[in-house]
């Protein structure tokens, strides 16, 4: 664990390096450390700063800077939403304080606090039209938006000052005390600021909130696995550094005293970039280097605007291409090598999964997977079923599942097997509402066709995918711990500021995320990053990611695929152990040994329709199904 | 009305040729060319200062290294950053990065200042009540010419015809045998060419300088997004609607609103027929 | 006997940092051979056919074609070399008209060279498929999937193969049109083009060729004439 934080996925909760007490205070020291280092840091620069006029402006500038790269970092960095409106929402909230100053008369405190109202909203009100588009059109909508809200600004000339810009700036007062931009007093200000900034986003950075964005930035369909509304997070990443980038604005405007729309022009927006970039997107600490490097490359080329655009220009290219991570990700990396080198045994295993008991058959696999289980998955749901009627799903003029009906009840494995193209994954796709399909799916009694899939989810029906969707950013347990930080009755405002509540819901989702990872056991391979990890461990971590919602069925798309032998048969050895704690569970996988070894039926699909069904003895015996993979006649 | 007509189409013959090399290269290589603003300006100054003597002389070398550049785009932001297996937003970065490459180049020797091409005939035309400079016309009818010949590039010949198994599938145009590296460079030639046509038509009928590429860049990217970003001739339409609603926006509604409409237009596109106003299956994966 | 046409050596093949799909493959493809390859799915026949087409770097083996070693060339350089494939799924450049997919395999930007290298073949092309000679003008987006089968096989023609790669060419498609299309292999065959057919029914190359390998588990499981693994015996190999 890396003590200067420059951890992206690595970081983790206070206590989560490891269930050990040695382990968690450890933690704690580090993520205390953490909390005071950024205000030290703070007074540390102002203190050198002070007596020297120029290094205070310099000073001024770059925690400002940083205010506004950490904005951009959230909605970037995390979340990975390309939104290039970022810098006119920082120059919003500077001409729209100074306007209300200037204006309506009204001191320096409520009009920051309107201010950052104002960006938030304006934020939130980009995000609205751009849902659902894939990043390059999100880039092209939210340049467009920055260019057009910069015209209606230009002609407002009461806002804007028009091309002139806007000099009469009031200073803004602290209990009687005027503070005046460039001067040390006005730099205690900003710095301020700066550090409740970067004490939220260490808040979020510690939170199920980075969790959440993580896994808005690897895909939507990751959370609406886990039953967290994608789009209500984005509306969330976009007002965090809305408000971020107005705070920012602001503490600019009155830095500067003059403020004109050139300062938050395009020039401005690719110093931004390139700073969120090159500091490290996603990073803790990325928004810091990136402004500390911008710095260092402004006084190098000494702010001609013409050596700018090569120094950026080159620094853009080479970044594209050399580094993932920027300095932070680079650091992070050698803090690894380093400690890996200080202790080579604890090298991350990567080999096959180990059990207690390996040299055991399936069944005794199957009964220590049982027992392991029994304590973690409740059985809550008994007794239900669902019923698939006379499914359909036609793509173009294809019929992929023609007029299927197919039930499954809780407490039973479900096998659906059939050659290539029968339509198995695009029957369960069905199932999940990821296709749209004609005919009927009841739950019970309750209608569940055409339900989004975070509906699904919470109403008991997970699933897992081909290719196992895991963020391989995360550690395996932040992966599983994602499942719990959307139900709980922790809203994301106090999710992100990390409040009490939010920390006792963290802890015991983490808890009961650690339980089912022992129970796979995984235990061990707990806080590696998924990304390291080889597919067998990937799949048990998602039936795990699922387990923690309680779900009464469990549908698995191929969980054998890709798998060696050994772990195949741990996976088969879960599911029976599922099957026996009473969940439903219904599996996909053209594995015979797999099917013939979990299910207690089992379905055979050929050109979209089912043409057999029972045990998996039987059905193995009868000629369609022979012929159906080896198209032996008689 | 006339004034309307012919002001539109001479904003979308500037836009035709930027809207093509955006919707080629996107075509082709899955990247938006963020440097598409610095190039037309690249473009505005570099004519005018060669062609300062003879105009021919400035347009064909200005034409020449749009060319040049755009292999240079290729070959320097996108072939490495591929070959690292870099996802599409960091491409486009990285067409940006070389956009301020561009600038400064652009700044060092041309100077940053707003650049004006002579124009090639001179004069003006009356048309009923409205007279307009002939150079105007004549911008709108190279505009058309350009457009004759990529459509006949594109569903003519056989280079079209591998341009266009390249951008439908990359792999299965190498089962076909078909070089896509090649093609992809050509692409990218052809772009930059197509770039610099822009700039220059735009530096013809008004001037270029170096602040403002960024407004070039977002009109031509969303002229493109509006006609159907996947598709030539539809962005070509979507180049000819945002001609239509800026004009119409400075004449008749509000002067010096034309960005703030054609964002309106494109997130109304964008919610309702994300694909483009002008794509229509069939035609447009064809060209 | 002289050296196979293809030889595979301890192909090992997998996808990024996963376990390999396939392990330690060898065989041989003589010179106008029909080779069956079957398994079910998931066995690792179609990587197998990517990694012999280019499309996909071994981790360790060798592939020689023709005496020279193919590993790590590319699809297209591949192609050019003779050894063409035809993928699962009858892709075909569905944006362009039958006959410019055609013009197009015959890969030359001359419009007289490219109509000469399809005058060469056509006979046997428009003979095998007469639909296409119908079609030439429409889109292959509009076609049937076993006209566009057809065509892709048009298309392998044109590219003068020395060896054909078939990937499952009778998935999805009418009785009839796979009749046609084994039909026209054995044409093929004649026409001395050698050839690996893969296939997950193992019925349809059983009838057509001569030499048959059984994929499990990205191993080879079972390889015999089609007479010799027969009933119980292929049942094994193929389910495991």
């Amino acid at each position: 664990m890396s003590i200067i934080g420059l951890d992206k996925a690595t970081g983790r909760k206070a206590g989560g390096a490891s269930h050990k007490a040695g382990g968690l205070s450890q933690a704690l020291t580090s993520a205390w450390v953490k909390h005071v280092a950024g205000p030290l840091v703070l007074v540390i620069i102002g203190l050198i700063a002070s007596g020297n006029d120029y290094f205070v402006h310099l000073a001024t500038a770059a925690v400002i800077a940083y205010i506004l790269t950490a904005a951009f970092n959230i909605v970037y960095g995390y979340a990975g939403i390309f939104n290039l409106s970022i810098v006119i929402t920082y120059g919003l909230g500077a001409f729209t304080s100074v306007y209300l100053e200037v204006q309506f008369g009204m001191p320096f405190w409520p009009a920051l606090a309107i201010s950052i109202a104002v960006t938030t909203a304006l934020s939130v009100l980009v995000a609205v039209p751009t849902r659902g588009l894939n990043e390059l059109f999100l880039a092209i909508q939210t340049l467009a938006f920055a260019l057009a809200l910069a015209e209606v600004t230009a002609n407002w000339e009461k806002f804007s000052g028009g091309t002139i810009g806007i000099y009469a700036i009031p200073l803004p007062t602290l209990f009687g005390y005027e503070l005046t931009g460039g001067y040390l007093s006005y730099y205690w200000l900003a710095a301020f600021f700066a550090w409740l900034t970067y004490e939220l986003v260490l808040r979020i950075h510690r939170s199920a909130m980075r969790r959440k964005l993580t896994a808005l930035r690897e895909g939507p369909r990751v959370l609406a696995a886990v039953g967290v509304s994608p789009d209500s997070t984005r509306l969330v990443a976009f007002a965090l550094s809305g408000a971020l980038a107005g705070l920012a604005g602001v503490l600019f405007a009155h830095f500067q005293l003059v403020i004109d729309l050139e300062t938050f022009s395009f020039t401005r927006l690719v110093a931004l970039l390139l700073a969120a970039i090159l500091g490290g997107a996603g990073y803790l600490l990325g928004p810091v280097f990136g402004v500390i490097a911008i710095l260092l490359m402004d006084e190098l080329s000494l702010a001609t605007s013409q050596a700018q655009d090569l120094v950026y220009g080159v620094g853009i290219l080479v970044l594209v291409v050399l580094t993932r991570g920027g300095i932070a990700g680079w650091l992070d990396n050698f803090m690894k090598w380093i400690a890996r080198r200080r202790r080579p045994d604890s090298s991350e295993s990567t080999g096959e999964l180990e059990l207690d008991d390996p040299g055991g058959g399936g069944d005794v696999l199957t009964e220590t997977m049982t027992r392991n289980l029994a304590e973690s998955v409740k059985a809550v749901h008994r007794d239900l079923r669902v019923e698939v009627r006379g499914m359909s799903v036609a793509f173009g003029g294809n019929t992929a599942v023609n007029d299927v009906s197919i039930s499954f009840a809780t407490g039973e494995v479900v096998g659906l097997i059939g050659p290539n193209g029968a339509g198995k994954t695009t029957l369960l796709n069905a199932i999940t509402g990821d296709v749209r399909a004609t005919g009927s799916i009841r739950l019970g009694d309750e209608e569940i066709l055409g339900t989004p899939p975070q509906k699904l989810v919470q109403s008991g029906i997970g699933r897992t995918f081909q290719s196992p969707k895991i963020i391989p950013e995360l550690t395996l347990l932040e992966n599983v711990m994602l499942a719990g930080d959307g139900i709980g009755k922790v809203g994301w405002f106090r999710q992100s500021l990390l409040s009490p509540a939010a920390r006792k819901q963290a802890v015991a989702g983490r808890d009961r995320a650690m339980t089912l990872l022992a129970d796979l056991a995984l235990a061990d391979r707990a806080h590696s990053l998924a990304g390291d990890q080889p597919y067998g461990v990937l799949r048990l971590v998602e039936i795990a990611r699922n387990l923690m919602l309680d779900p009464a069925f469990l549908l698995l798309d191929e969980p054998g695929a890709g798998l060696t032998e050994f772990e195949r048969e741990e996976v088969a050895a879960t599911v029976r152990a599922l099957g026996a704690r009473d969940l439903g569970v219904v599996l996909v996988d053209h594995n015979l040994p797999l099917i013939t070894g979990a299910c207690d039926r089992i379905y055979v699909l050929d050109h979209g329709q089912v043409i057999a069904e029972g045990p998996p003895n039987e059905v193995f015996g009868q000629q369609e199904v022979i012929s159906a993979y080896l198209g032996v006649p008689g | 009305m006339i004034s309307l007509v012919v002001t539109s189409l001479s904003q979308a013959a500037v836009l035709i040729p930027l809207v093509l090399a955006v919707s080629l290269v996107f075509r082709v290589s899955g990247v938006v060319n963020f440097g598409a603003g610095s190039f037309c300006v690249f473009a505005g100054t570099a004519c005018a200062s060669w062609g300062a003597s003879n105009g021919a002389v400035g347009v064909v070398l200005t034409i020449a290294a749009g060319g040049v550049l755009g292999a240079l785009c290729y070959a320097i932001a996108i072939v490495p950053a591929q070959r690292k297996g870099v996802p599409v937003i960091g491409l486009t970065l990285a067409t940006l990065g070389f956009g301020l490459l561009l600038n400064f180049l652009t700044r060092t020797w041309f100077g940053g200042k707003p650049s004006i091409v002579q124009p090639w005939i001179r004069g003006s035309v009356s048309i009923g009540s409205y007279e307009t400079s002939k150079q105007r016309l004549l911008v709108i009818g190279l505009s058309i010419l350009l457009l004759l010949v990529m459509w006949f590039l594109f569903d003519r010949t056989l280079i079209g015809h591998n341009l266009a198994a390249v951008s439908f599938d990359h792999e299965l145009a190498q089962v076909y045998g078909v070089r896509t590296m090649r093609f992809e460079l050509l692409a990218w030639v052809v772009s930059g060419a197509c770039l610099v046509i822009g700039g220059i038509f735009q530096a013809s009928i008004a001037s270029v300088s170096v602040d403002v590429a960024p407004t070039l860049l977002v009109l031509s990217l969303v002229g493109a997004v509006i006609g159907g970003l996947g598709s030539l001739f539809g962005a070509v339409g979507g180049a000819v609607v945002a001609g239509f609603v800026m004009t119409l926006t400075d004449q008749h509604i509000a002067a010096g609103y034309h960005l703030t409409s054609l964002l309106v237009i494109l997130s109304l596109v964008l919610l309702v027929r994300p694909t483009g106003l002008f794509t229509f299956r069939g035609t447009a994966e064809r060209v | 006997m002289s050296a196979p046409l293809l030889d595979v050596r301890n192909l090992t093949v997998g996808y990024g940092d996963h376990q390999p799909v396939l392990h330690d493959v060898s065989f041989a493809l003589n010179e106008g051979e029909l080779l069956g390859l079957v398994g079910m799915n998931g066995a690792g026949k179609t990587t197998l056919m990517r990694a012999l087409s280019g499309g996909l770097k071994p981790r360790s083996g060798e592939v020689s074609f023709r005496g020279t070693r193919m590993n790590g060339s590319s699809t297209a350089a591949s192609v050019r070399k003779g050894i063409v494939i035809l993928p699962e799924g009858h892709r075909v450049l569905r944006p362009l008209t039958v006959e410019e997919n055609l013009q197009i395999s015959a890969m030359r930007l001359s419009r007289r060279a490219v109509r000469r290298q399809i005058a060469e073949v056509q006979d046997l092309v428009y003979g095998l498929f007469p639909i296409l000679a119908e079609r030439r003008t429409q889109l292959a987006g509009l076609l049937s999937g076993g006209e566009q089968q057809m065509l892709s096989l048009a298309r392998a023609i044109i590219q003068r193969p020395k060896l054909l790669l078939l990937d499952e060419p009778s998935l999805g498609l009418a009785p009839v049109v796979v009749e046609k299309i084994y039909s026209s292999l054995r044409s093929l065959q004649a026409a001395g083009i050698s050839m690996l057919v893969v296939e997950q029914n193992s019925d349809r190359v059983a009838s057509a060729c001569e030499r048959m390998i059984v994929l499990r588990d990205g191993r080879i499981a079972a390889t015999g004439t089609p007479s010799s693994l027969e009933g119980a015996e292929l049942h094994a190999a193929y389910f495991g």
